[in-house]
C-alpha cells in the first residue's frame, strides 16, 4: 500500500512525475527508493532522467551545460556498484532524497574528475622508506582542532632524516 | 564523449602558465575580507563533498550567525558518524563508531566554509590572489579567486565563491605548481533566510576532561619561524587515544597552520620524517632535549622542517 503523505500521489505508471518528486525531494522514502529501483532496471527512465539534467533545473546546475548523452548512465552504472552511496535514503524521515541523490551525483563526478588528474607520487624515494610506521592519527585529530575539522585517515610514509643533512 | 568536459575548469586553474593578473594589494585584501566576511556572517545549509587522498566523504553542514559569531554544525553522511558542533561558547566532536561514542571539546570553532581568518587582509602579505573567471558550483554562479603562495613555505587555494555574497561553494587546495591536494565543493546549499537549527543543548559529558589548559612554563625555544606565521595557541591537552599529556602549539600565517606536539622521551628519539601520499601532510619527529617533539601540519615540508629545526631546549 502506498503512502500518500507526499503532495503528489507516487506515480507507478507515470515515470515522468515520479521522477520530478524524486529530484524535488518530494517523495517519501520508500517512494525514492522504488523509483532509484526503476531507474536501475528501465534505460528509458535513465535516458528521461539525463534529458531533466540537461534542462539544468533538477542537480541545481550539476548538469548544466553540454551534458554528455552517456554521463548519466555512467553515472548511474556507478551507483548500481556504489550501494552505499544511496544509504543515506534510509536516513531520519524528512530528509530530501533529491538531495541525497545529487550528493551521490557529485561524489561521481568529483571521483570521475579526480581519478583522470595527474597524481603526485611519492615525494620520498622509494629507498628512503626505511622507518617503522608511527601512529600519526592522535597528533593529526588534535590538528584537525585548527585545520579541516574532518579527518579522513593519512596513509603516511615514513623516512629516517637527518635535519642538518636535509636543510635547504 | 569523456569526463573531458568536466576536467577542463579544473585543468584550467591548475596550468602553470594564469593568463590572469595578480590584483594589487589593496584590491585583494578587499576580495579576501569579502570572503571571510560571508563565510562567517551568512546563514547557510547544505551538503558539500571532501575529497582528500584517496578519501572520500559527504558532509552536511549548516551555519546561522549568532551575534559575532556563527553557531554551525557539521555532520558526515557517509562512513562513521561524526559531527562538529560549534556555538560562541563551545566546539565538540562526536563520533561514533559501532557501539562507541566519543565526544571532544574542539580547542576551535571553524571549519569549511570558514577557511579564511577573520581579519583576511594581512594575507595579502603571503599569497598573491587573483580572478581566474567563473564557474558553477551548487547551482549558483560563482567568481574563482586564486590565492597561491608567494614562498615555499604554505599551500594555496583556489576558491569559487559566489558572485553575489562571496559566499565560498567550492575550495581547491593546490600545492606549489597548481596540482590539487584536498577539494571542498558543495553539492548543494541554500544561502541566507534561517537554516534549520539543531536546537538540541550541547552534549555535556561530565567525565570528558577539559579540552586544555594554557603552557605554564614553555620548555621549548622556538628560535626563528617561516615568513607570516606567528604562535597562535599553546595548551596542555590529552590526546584521543593516547597515553600522557602533550603540550600542543599552534603556528599559522592564517590559512595554513602546523602543530607542534611536545612530550617527554621515554627513550632516545630518531628523527623520523613524515609525508602522506600526496604530500599534503608533512611531519617530522625528533628530539629536543628531553623531549619528543612531533611537527605536523598540512603545510609544505619546508614550513615542517624549519619549524622543527628551530627547536632548542629552555633552561
Amino acid at each position: 500500500m502506498m503512502t500518500k503523505s507526499t503532495s503528489r500521489d507516487f506515480p507507478q505508471e507515470n515515470e515522468q512525475e515520479a521522477l520530478s518528486a524524486l529530484l524535488d525531494g518530494e517523495l517519501t522514502r520508500e517512494q525514492a527508493r522504488q523509483t532509484l529501483r526503476r531507474l536501475r532496471d528501465d534505460a528509458d527512465m535513465r535516458a528521461r532522467l539525463a534529458e531533466y539534467c540537461a534542462v539544468g533545473d533538477a542537480l541545481r546546475g550539476l548538469c548544466d551545460g553540454p551534458v554528455a548523452p552517456d554521463l548519466t548512465l555512467r553515472v548511474m552504472h556507478r551507483l548500481e556498484r556504489e550501494p552505499t552511496l544511496l544509504a543515506p535514503m534510509r536516513a531520519t524521515p524528512g530528509r530530501r532524497p533529491g538531495l541525497w541523490l545529487a550528493a551521490a551525483v557529485v561524489v561521481v563526478i568529483t571521483w570521475g574528475v579526480w581519478s583522470r588528474l595527474p597524481e603526485q607520487g611519492p615525494a620520498l624515494p622509494l629507498a628512503a622508506h626505511d622507518a617503522p610506521p608511527m601512529d600519526v592519527q592522535p597528533y593529526l585529530a588534535a590538528h584537525q582542532d585548527f585545520a579541516q575539522a574532518v579527518i579522513a585517515p593519512a596513509e603516511m610514509q615514513f623516512t629516517r632524516v637527518s635535519l642538518t643533512e636535509s636543510r635547504p | 564523449m569523456t569526463w573531458a568536459w568536466l576536467l577542463a575548469p579544473v585543468l584550467a586553474l591548475t596550468a602553470p602558465a594564469r593568463a590572469a593578473d595578480t590584483l594589487p594589494a589593496p584590491e585583494a585584501a578587499a576580495w579576501l575580507q569579502r570572503i571571510s566576511d560571508a563565510s562567517r556572517r551568512l546563514g547557510y545549509e547544505g551538503l558539500f563533498v571532501l575529497r582528500q587522498g584517496g578519501n572520500t566523504q559527504t558532509l552536511s553542514v549548516s551555519g546561522r550567525p549568532s551575534g559575532s559569531n556563527m553557531e554551525s554544525r557539521l555532520l558526515s553522511v557517509d562512513g562513521d558518524h561524526r559531527e562538529v558542533r560549534c556555538n560562541p561558547q563551545v566546539s565538540v566532536t562526536l563520533v561514533t563508531s559501532g557501539s562507541q561514542l566519543r565526544l571532544e571539546k574542539r580547542l576551535n570553532r571553524r571549519h569549511f566554509p570558514d577557511l579564511l581568518p577573520e581579519n583576511a587582509a594581512p594575507l595579502v602579505n603571503w599569497y598573491n590572489v587573483r580572478p581566474s573567471g567563473s564557474d558553477r558550483v551548487a547551482g549558483r554562479e560563482c567568481n574563482n579567486v586564486e590565492i597561491l603562495p608567494r614562498d615555499v613555505f604554505r599551500w594555496g587555494y583556489v576558491l569559487c565563491v559566489d558572485k553575489i555574497t562571496a559566499f565560498p561553494l567550492r575550495a581547491i587546495m593546490v600545492n606549489g605548481d597548481g596540482q590539487p591536494l584536498m577539494q571542498y565543493s558543495f553539492a548543494e546549499i541554500r544561502l541566507g533566510g534561517a537554516p534549520r537549527v539543531d536546537r538540541r543543548p550541547m552534549p555535556v559529558m561530565p567525565d570528558i576532561p577539559e579540552a586544555a589548559r594554557p603552557v605554564a612554563h614553555a620548555r621549548v625555544e622556538v628560535t626563528a619561524l617561516p615568513p607570516g606565521f606567528s604562535r597562535i595557541a599553546a595548551v596542555q591537552r590529552q590526546l584521543a587515544n593516547h597515553a600522557g599529556e602533550v603540550e600542543h602549539w599552534v603556528f599559522s600565517d592564517g590559512l595554513t597552520h602546523v602543530s607542534l606536539f611536545l612530550e617527554p622521551a621515554t627513550r632516545p628519539v630518531e628523527t623520523i620524517r613524515g609525508q602522506s601520499r600526496q604530500g599534503m601532510i608533512n611531519m617530522i619527529k625528533r628530539q629536543v632535549g628531553d623531549l619528543q617533539a612531533t611537527v605536523l601540519g598540512e603545510a609544505p615540508w619546508p614550513t615542517v622542517e624549519a619549524l622543527a629545526t628551530s627547536l632548542s631546549p629552555r633552561p
